[in-house]
């Protein structure tokens, strides 16, 4: 009874929230927005480039809207005409909102013309849309120490430009260039099934999670409800891979600081973690396990029994991979106040997830949202203080003790009930229609942006949190010491999958 | 006249011959157990190149560098030259020695500080030319640490009242220097370790490769700098054995130069484990701030007390 | 001189991508490429075999070529994974350019996107088996 009612005030709760700022967006900006809709807990406008600039200034200034966080700017191509996507949210108001920018201009040329003239009004009302201006010019003027982009994983798809006064970083700029992709030649006019096989490796460390959402929003747009054993399966399965990316984040962490024992001992243990879910999906990191309405293939009641058997296992060794590496003090004296990250800055930059936790806000999608059934486990949001390295590393060992907790309620009373059959991909018939997902991936919030008609994808837009992590490591570069680059660039668990698009 | 000369040269060639056995011999089985221990405590296998349990590693590593296209500076054959000078001083037993001085102590350590002071000049050429700024930095990591071990040689010649390497160890016939200077031993080793951290022989250390990324004699060159890679190490070991361990000495019934490989393999072990459990060492302000704060102190108050103690003894009578 | 340098290897990983973790993962405890003298180096001048995978763009393809400049001879070339072998699975407009197969010559190619860490093994296995002529 006592769950029935709490379920019920917190899901209403969520909506009346929503609704409530849809009606203040209807009533101030009336004439200068063509359409509100609600997405799946997410607003969704579209406007003229006209009305931009004063939608943008009503939003930040506006109590009720109170937008002080630009997330992402997308240029992208939709029913012949050129778009920008600009995803904004608000921190006192716990909602987050995308903003589709119609252009004038209908070329190739045109647009980008359009865009690059567009940015600097942006950057004008939102300091950190300066990311994605194209800065070249700042390559040659002034830098003293150039990093290419090396062999490490997480740290091969960026060049780092710094200027440095003595060793002492003062300004440091990223620079994606060979891992930028004009955004016409991805995802465009695909059938749903090719991009449900490929959507996983926009997020390689946790293959769960694009296609995750990549479900959550053609369901919703399909009104599919799944019964209660699927979603927790899918939630056992992304806590699982949740553990794996951490585990080889420390390793990466381990193998920057030259801890060899850390770094093979947890390379091992990642491996146990895979083995589970490869007994469960069939394959190590791109799974193409869940299908849209289900998943592929229910296990069996052993498995389950299995899974939990292995928990304390794992338990077990992430503790002493816990031992092993931060209770030495020359890693800890390291990894202490070096990166330290604000507040302030971090929400600035947009960064989700455990970069964000680390630095001392309470932000996790799973908690504040509505997401899957997150709400009927118990768990705790792991947070930190300072945002140093050492929290950043600390964060996650802690998040792995919590999805290990979950998992252990999941598997033990997990709901026994019939699974349907995935809905037959083929058959669907859709009006031209748009949908924002998000979920909480190991690196922070995954968002995706669809726009679909039929079984067709037109387009698909990922907003990864890698993005505003590397415009977070511009942030906190300034006032680290060149040796540090490379500890506090790992510590930021950069994907370089979600940089490409 | 000329009889006695060519006997002399004889007795030179015959030890030369000796010394490189000697350092060819430890190598292969150091090379050996790096390969070995390091992949255990990784909870690997290592390598195992040949049937014969990875025996056939060290001369695969030789043969590789050999393989490569490539020119020698002319900084790697200075190093070449030096690396074999360092042996020259130091004596292995009462009678195997090439050169004797009376302070060969102060050769050995003067020929080593200049060994590593190459090694820094050959890091930080390169085709782009000579890079000031990093190598002054590493110098100053390298050579800071060098202060507790010269603060330690100090005080024990201080003590055996000689800088003869064959008296010192004579000095030892009845009990081992690390009675009479525990602390020193110590500081020695820890020095020793760093020092085998930073020019990085298990993994690749920055001192040593950070602008070698260019460098033209990188085929035979970096076998010639591994080699004396492995030289700076095996002198660091052989000093510590000599100083503070007996060197040849017996012990009760079994034989000193038995002895002398027993001691010189356990504290390379001992340096091999500690290696394993500790992370990469080249941050440059712990390593200065650990070495001013904690290091060089207890090395120079060590040093302090020695003297009190000289004086008291030795002009006071006292004790 | 070529089997000397093939028994003791250096590879050098370039590009991004799932592949990459993988080739990582062979590094472990588990899968334990070094018993073969395998090494993972980030200096194209030590290394002997160049791994391409992953996405390239042009200034990634260029800076590719200029990898397998600086490397000494004798040298191996591994392609790795889907994007390479074939083309990119999200953008199928994006593979190599056949003036730059004529330059860089992959000795083996390893299917798989990405493909598992015995896969990448069986290639260097092979590798070491028969090094093909450079």
């Amino acid at each position: 009874m006592a769950k029935e009612l709490y379920d019920g005030i917190y899901s209403s709760h969520k909506l009346v929230f929503i609704e409530r700022i849809e009606k203040n967006i209807d009533y101030y900006l009336k004439n200068r927005i063509l359409e509100v809709k609600r997405l799946q807990q997410e607003l969704f406008c579209v406007l003229n480039k006209s009305s931009l600039i004063s939608v943008l200034k009503e939003l930040k200034e506006n109590p009720e809207f109170d937008i002080q966080v630009i997330n992402s700017i997308n240029l992208f191509k939709s029913n012949g005409r050129y778009c920008l996507l600009i995803g904004l949210s608000s921190v006192a108001n716990n909602y987050s909102m995308l903003l589709k920018v119609l252009l004038n201009s209908g070329t190739d040329d045109g647009s980008r013309q359009e865009y690059k003239e567009i940015l600097p009004e942006i950057v004008q009302i939102f300091k950190a849309a300066e990311f994605y201006m194209s800065r070249n010019n700042l390559t040659h003027s002034y830098n003293d120490a150039v990093f290419e982009s090396q062999v490490f994983d997480g740290f091969d798809s960026f060049d780092i430009f710094l200027s440095t006064d003595y060793d002492i970083i003062n300004r440091a700029y990223l620079d994606t260039a060979i891992s930028r992709v004009l955004p016409q030649n991805f995802n465009k006019d695909s059938s749903l099934f090719d991009l449900q096989t490929s959507v996983s490796r926009y997020d390689y460390s946790a293959g769960i999670f694009p296609e995750l959402c990549l479900c959550l929003a053609v369901e919703e747009l399909l009104k599919i409800k799944v019964s209660r054993r699927v979603q927790y399966i899918r939630i056992l399965l992304s806590e699982l891979s949740r553990i794996s990316s951490h585990i080889y984040f420390v390793a990466r962490i381990a193998k920057v600081i030259g801890a060899d024992m850390a770094f093979n001992f947890s390379l091992l243990e990642r491996e146990h973690v895979l083995r589970i879910l490869e007994e469960i999906t069939g394959s190590r990191i791109n799974p193409n396990f869940i299908k849209i309405g289900g998943i592929k293939k229910d296990f069996k009641p052993e498995t389950a029994a299995n899974i939990k058997g292995s928990l304390s296992g794992i338990l077990k060794a992430v503790y002493k991979l816990e031992t092993l590496l931060l209770d030495n003090s020359i890693i800890t004296a390291k990894l202490k106040n070096t990166g330290v990250a604000d507040k302030d800055v971090a929400l600035a930059c947009g960064t989700t997830g455990p970069n964000l936790r680390a630095s001392g806000v309470r932000y996790d999608i799973r908690k504040n949202r509505n997401l899957m059934l997150y709400k009927d486990l118990s768990f705790l949001v792991a947070m930190g203080k300072y945002g140093d390295c050492l929290e950043r590393v600390q964060i996650r060992f802690r998040e792995i003790y919590q999805s290990i907790k979950i998992i252990d309620q999941i598997t033990s009373d997990l709901p026994d009930e019939y699974i349907k059959k995935p809905v037959d991909i083929s058959e669907v018939e859709l009006e031209y229609s748009e949908m924002i997902s998000s979920v909480e991936c190991p690196h922070g919030v995954f968002k995706t942006f669809i726009e679909m008609k039929d079984n067709r994808v037109l387009n698909l837009i990922v907003l990864g949190p890698s993005r505003n992590s590397l415009y977070f490591a511009e942030k906190i570069l300034p006032g680290n010491r060149v040796e540090d680059v490379e500890l506090i660039i790992a510590s930021l668990d950069i994907c370089s999958g979600e940089l490409m698009s | 006249m000329q009889r006695g000369i060519d006997v002399i040269m004889l007795i030179i060639f015959k030890n030369v011959i000796y010394i490189f056995l000697i350092f060819a011999v430890n190598l292969a089985v150091c090379s050996y157990l790096i390969n070995k221990v390091s992949a255990r405590s990784e909870l690997r296998r290592g390598f195992i190149a040949s049937r014969a349990g990875g025996l056939g590693y060290p001369f695969l590593e030789i043969s590789k560098y050999l393989a490569k296209s490539s020119r020698l500076g002319i900084w790697e054959i200075f190093l070449l030259f030096f690396s074999f000078f360092i042996w020259t001083v130091i004596p292995f037993s009462q009678t195997l020695i090439l050169i004797k001085v009376d302070s060969d102590l102060l050769a050995a350590v003067l020929f080593y500080i200049i060994l590593v002071f190459f090694f820094m000049v050959n890091a930080s050429s390169s085709s782009y030319g000579f890079v000031w700024n990093n190598f002054l930095k590493k110098v100053l990591m390298m050579f800071s640490i060098f202060i507790p071990m010269l603060f330690s040689i100090a005080s024990l010649v201080l003590i055996n009242r000689t800088l003869n390497l064959r008296e010192i160890v004579g000095f030892q016939y009845q009990y081992w220097n690390i009675i009479y200077q525990p602390l020193g031993f110590i500081l020695m080793l820890t020095s020793a370790f760093v020092q085998f951290k930073l020019t990085g022989l298990v993994r690749k250390s920055t001192i040593l490769l950070s602008e070698n990324s260019e460098k033209e004699g990188a085929g035979f060159g970096r076998l010639i700098t591994r080699v004396s890679n492995y030289s700076t190490l095996f002198f660091l070991l052989v000093i510590i054995v000599i100083l503070y361990l007996a060197g040849w000495q017996n012990l009760y019934f079994i034989n000193g130069n038995i002895m002398f490989v027993l001691k010189f393999y356990i504290l390379f072990f001992l340096i091999l484990l500690l290696d394993k459990a500790t992370p990469r060492l080249d941050d440059y302000n712990y390593l200065i701030s650990i070495n001013w704060k904690f290091i060089v102190p207890i090395s120079a108050v060590n040093f302090i007390l020695t003297i009190v103690f000289f004086i008291l003894r030795n002009i006071y009578n006292l004790i | 001189m070529k089997s000397l340098v093939k028994n003791n290897l250096n590879l050098f990983v370039a590009g991004f991508g799932c592949c990459k973790q993988e080739i990582f993962a062979a590094s472990g405890p588990v899968y334990d490429i070094s018993r073969f003298g395998i090494n993972f180096t980030s200096i194209p001048e030590e290394s002997d075999v160049l791994v391409i995978q992953g996405f390239y763009n042009k200034e990634g393809q260029s800076r590719l070529l200029k990898y397998y400049a600086r490397m000494r001879e004798p040298k191996w070339v591994i392609a790795v994974g889907k994007c390479v072998v074939d083309c990119n699975l999200l953008n199928k407009s994006f593979q190599f350019d056949d003036g730059f197969r004529e330059i860089i010559n992959v000795d083996f190619f390893v299917p798989g996107c990405p493909p598992r860490p015995e896969a990448f093994m069986y290639a260097i296995l092979r590798l070491l088996e028969s090094p093909p002529d450079y």
